[in-house]
């Protein structure tokens, strides 16, 4: 079985039909956006023939059993609890139902880059059914969200953070909030082909795991393995634009705060990618680079290495997991704070989303700017975050996560602006 | 040689520039897993770096019984300080994830720090080798035994140099793979 080119069908075809194919119960779609450099296939699964799902403790084996039994490949995600594990006795949260780790294998697997307006296809291409069957999707409730923090709560937490920082448990720590608005479940893929239309961002994916959907527009490259060759971007560092986007750039690049920020996530991400990487090969490139998603600067870095032959892409995932810029540093301890200072479960926010080709290839994004959809109530929960460290001030800490937050609050406010 | 791993997330870096620079695999071993002839045994031991300060790992009390080579970095020079009878203290301000500049070897070296804590009060028993402009320790060593410290990351990104450190412990030292 392999990737065969279909004739007659663009990928401009694909993302016309973007809303239909989101609309659809049967589709999953993880989509690496080809105007981000690097990126390119979208992927869309349609009809799942076998699945895999764990909740709390992932066993590796039954992994890789699942994964590499046949050459297909695989979409999934893996929760941030799945992380708990891996950082030993810590105590995994009760969660509200979604699993830890779905790993689905398709009827249909097709991919569409937007650079070259090729289509492939993997399994039944008999795509006639899958381009046949639109759902009439638009618009959403307009109530505002409810966030697990207040102002207030998110200052006295983010002070709490730091006594923790200068009594030397952690250098730096992400604190998130959780917000919740009611939704129905059809609207949900609406919202994701609007964004993934005018809000262009590296990574999207839409996953159905009733009664869940789960919805991510991630500007972060987590893991990506091209024949044995590991890529990680951690993102630290925000700088939000308002009125001077210059001025903002900066701002962010002149921070000896956001500076040391990204450099201790890129320590962290290095150690973390090491345990599976040849002795030496592990490099950082492109340190403090910039780019623009949304209204805001972010900065990152590039961390490479080279695969050990032993090891593969479920070892680095699992054991690389959660992602440094997630967490904090050192990891063990931040995870086990954040534990304390976050009142939610962050299921699969800060988790993974990820296609695996084999065992020397898969492309996975840090679910960030991501919610869940719970169809039982009626409702979508987001999140958003950021790294506190020593210098760290409430207030833009506080107006940072709402910066980040806005993508999902403005288009919930403004729906009229993202029909597609 | 053992690396002896006080739940840091460095731990990697430090075991790879270890293989690099010496030829050796350390055996990493969880302080949670170690035991007192873990400290003993090991012809060469790394105590990592690691969060909180020296008295949320008693185990080190061991080391008043040991006579091998120590390397310890970050935390694990400030539990050599504090099992030989200094002070560790909150630092004003920390400093985690930014470079500082250290003279050593005869020539400013750039090293990455990542500490809240640090040797307020010098153990009677080691000397300052280096100590920034602040006049924070970043080099100990102790008097008698084969015992080194670095206040700084040797593995970090941002250290220039990073085997220099590394090698120089070995030479330092000695250990098994030192001249």
């Amino acid at each position: 079985m392999q990737w065969n080119r279909l004739e007659g069908l663009s990928a401009r075809d694909m993302e016309a039909r973007l809303v239909e194919l989101a609309g659809s119960p049967d589709a999953d779609l993880f989509l690496t956006r080809g105007n981000w450099p690097g990126e390119g296939w979208n992927y869309l699964g349609w009809k799942t023939e076998r699945e895999w799902t764990g909740d709390r403790v992932i066993g590796r084996d039954a992994v890789k059993e699942f994964v590499f039994q046949d050459p297909a490949p695989v979409l999934g995600f893996l929760g941030y609890s799945a992380g708990y594990q891996g950082q030993g006795t810590l105590v995994v949260p009760p969660t509200f139902g979604l699993p830890t780790m779905v790993l689905r294998k398709y009827r249909t697997l097709l991919r569409w880059r937007e650079d070259t307006g090729e289509v492939e296809g993997w399994g039944d291409t008999d795509v006639r059914l899958i381009l046949q069957s639109p759902q009439g999707v638009v618009g959403w409730s307009t109530i505002p969200a409810t966030p697990s923090m207040t102002d207030a709560e998110y200052s006295d937490a983010v002070s709490e953070v730091l006594r923790g920082i200068r009594r030397g448990e952690y250098y730096q720590l992400n604190l998130a909030i959780e917000f919740r608005v009611p939704m129905r479940q059809e609207h949900v893929p609406a919202l994701f082909a609007g964004l993934a239309a005018q809000r262009p961002a590296p990574f999207y994916a839409l996953m159905k795991v009733p009664p869940f959907q789960v919805l991510s527009t991630s500007p972060e490259l987590f893991l990506r393995v091209r024949d044995g060759h590991v890529l990680s971007k951690p993102i630290k560092g925000t700088a939000e634009i308002q009125d001077d986007a210059d001025l903002a750039l900066q701002g962010l690049l002149n921070s000896p705060k956001e500076a040391a920020e990204l450099s201790m996530i890129v320590d962290l991400v290095r150690n973390d990618i090491s345990n599976h990487c040849i002795p030496g090969s592990v490099q950082v490139r492109n340190h403090r680079s910039v780019f623009r998603v949304d209204r805001l600067w972010q900065a990152c870095s590039e961390v490479h290495g080279r695969m050990s032959p032993d090891s593969d892409v479920i070892d680095l995932l699992l054991d690389a997991f959660p992602g440094g810029s997630v967490t904090g540093c050192p990891k063990q301890s931040a995870m086990a704070a954040i534990g304390r200072f976050e009142s939610f479960d962050r299921n699969i926010y800060c988790g993974a989303l990820f296609v695996i080709h084999d065992r020397t290839n898969m492309d996975s994004s840090i679910a960030i700017r991501t919610g869940v959809h719970d169809a039982r109530h009626d409702e979508f929960r987001f999140y958003a975050g950021s790294g506190i460290v020593v210098d760290s001030d409430p207030h833009s800490e506080y107006r940072e996560t709402m910066a980040k937050a806005a993508k999902f609050l403005e288009s919930h406010h403004h729906p009229h602006q993202l029909r597609p | 040689m053992t690396l002896l791993d006080n739940h840091d997330s460095f731990t990697f870096n430090l075991k790879h520039l270890l293989q690099v620079v010496t030829g050796q695999v350390p055996e990493v071993v969880s302080y949670a897993d170690a035991t007192a002839s873990t400290i003993l045994d090991s012809p060469f031991l790394v105590i990592s770096p690691g969060p909180g300060s020296p008295d949320d790992y008693p185990l080190y009390q061991a080391l008043h019984q040991r006579t091998g080579s120590v390397l310890g970095v970050c935390m694990g020079m400030q539990v050599l300080n504090s099992v030989f009878g200094g002070l560790v203290e909150p630092l004003v301000g920390c400093c985690h994830g930014k470079t500082d500049s250290v003279h050593y070897g005869g020539k400013e070296r750039v090293v990455a720090r990542y500490h809240s804590l640090w040797c307020s009060k010098v153990a009677q028993d080691l000397d300052v080798l280096a100590a920034n402009r602040q006049g924070v320790p970043m080099v100990l060593r102790h008097r008698y035994r084969p015992f080194l410290g670095y206040q700084f990351h040797p593995e970090s990104f941002l250290t220039e140099e990073p085997e220099f450190w590394i090698r120089h412990a070995m030479e330092s030292i000695g250990g098994p793979f030192g001249p």
